[in-house]
């Protein structure tokens, strides 16, 4: 056991000041009934030329197949950070990959409007999201210069070339930058998401 | 249709461990970090890595949690999140999908 524990120890976030890493812990400890602003960062804090790992950015152009309706939406940034950053030199074109945010309570009131299900059942259903508790969505409270509880989808994503999206402008569009916590929780679902290994399937 | 959460005991060692993995990538790779070790001596770079100041300063009264403290928080929280977990109900995903430019 005590093998297993040095071995554990090294996926701990060393970088982290101590000030961070307690902050991080105290965050994890309290989840889920934290799902507050201490999801978000102070931007000042942070590169504002950089593009980061679930950062909250508007203006970002979408579409979704076989539809060729497109718009210009708020959405959250799946690509992880050094791959968004225009400065490392690449042999090929990088593209970053986004996830629309859709706004709770529009979601809710569609839900009530054309469900089949009760009332108490999509009320269950938003509480249940609100605890990060929903496999394919990621709830973003509303904090930063997001003004409404918002979700992702992880199963709608769109992506654009890097350089598309103008870095000058980039503090003016950005909405929000994780925290340590936000960020950590952000990764775990996404693992969960799209790397887990419980499917049922014998590929033998 | 397969379940995909019925075995998430399975998978949750990997799920535990593998956020770090993926932030300590990310830090490790912007740019502004390779660029300061390339403008540095190469010999400096062990001792700047070995002595770093976050590494061996605690403010007093900042009490990071101990190694096992932060093992047990961190199972605790993957308990509670992997256990609780569910799938989106199709009819909800099926309205999300037919509404969705009415929901930005």
């Amino acid at each position: 056991m005590s093998d297993v524990f040095e071995d554990f120890k090294k996926y701990l976030p060393r970088y982290l000041s101590s000030l961070s890493s307690k902050e991080l812990f105290d965050g994890l400890k309290d989840f889920p009934e934290n799902m507050n602003k201490r999801f978000y960062t102070d931007e000042i804090s942070l590169d504002e030329n950089i593009i980061y790992q679930g950062d909250g950015i508007r203006d970002l152009p979408f579409i979704v197949f076989p539809s060729t309706k497109t718009g210009n939406l708020k959405a959250v940034i799946l690509t992880n950070t050094c791959d968004n950053d225009i400065n490392n030199k690449r042999l090929n074109t990088s593209y970053i990959c986004y996830s629309p945010l859709i706004l709770l309570d529009s979601y809710k009131e569609s839900l009530l409007k054309n469900s089949q299900q009760s009332k108490e059942s999509v009320r269950g259903h938003i509480d249940s999201i609100k605890r990060q508790e929903a496999t394919q969505f990621f709830y973003f409270p509303r904090g930063g210069n997001l003004e409404n509880d918002s979700i992702i989808d992880f199963s709608l994503i769109c992506s654009c070339t890097n350089k598309s999206i103008a870095r000058e402008s980039l503090r003016q569009k950005r909405l929000f930058s994780l925290s340590n916590y936000g960020f950590y929780l952000l990764l775990f679902k996404m693992s969960i998401h799209f790397c887990r290994m419980g499917e049922n399937i014998d590929r033998r | 249709m397969i379940d995909l959460l019925t075995t998430s005991s399975s998978y949750s060692p990997l799920v535990f461990i593998l956020p770090y993995s993926l932030t300590l990538t990310t830090v490790t790779c912007i740019p502004n970090i390779h660029s300061i070790n390339s403008n540095m001596d190469s010999s400096l770079i062990p001792l700047v890595q070995r002595y770093s100041w976050e590494d061996n300063y605690t403010p007093s009264a900042i009490v990071d949690y101990t190694d096992e403290e932060k093992l047990t928080i961190l199972k605790d929280f993957a308990t509670k999140l992997i256990s609780n977990m569910n799938d989106v109900p199709s009819e909800f995903a099926e309205i999300l999908s037919e509404n969705f430019w009415e929901l930005i």
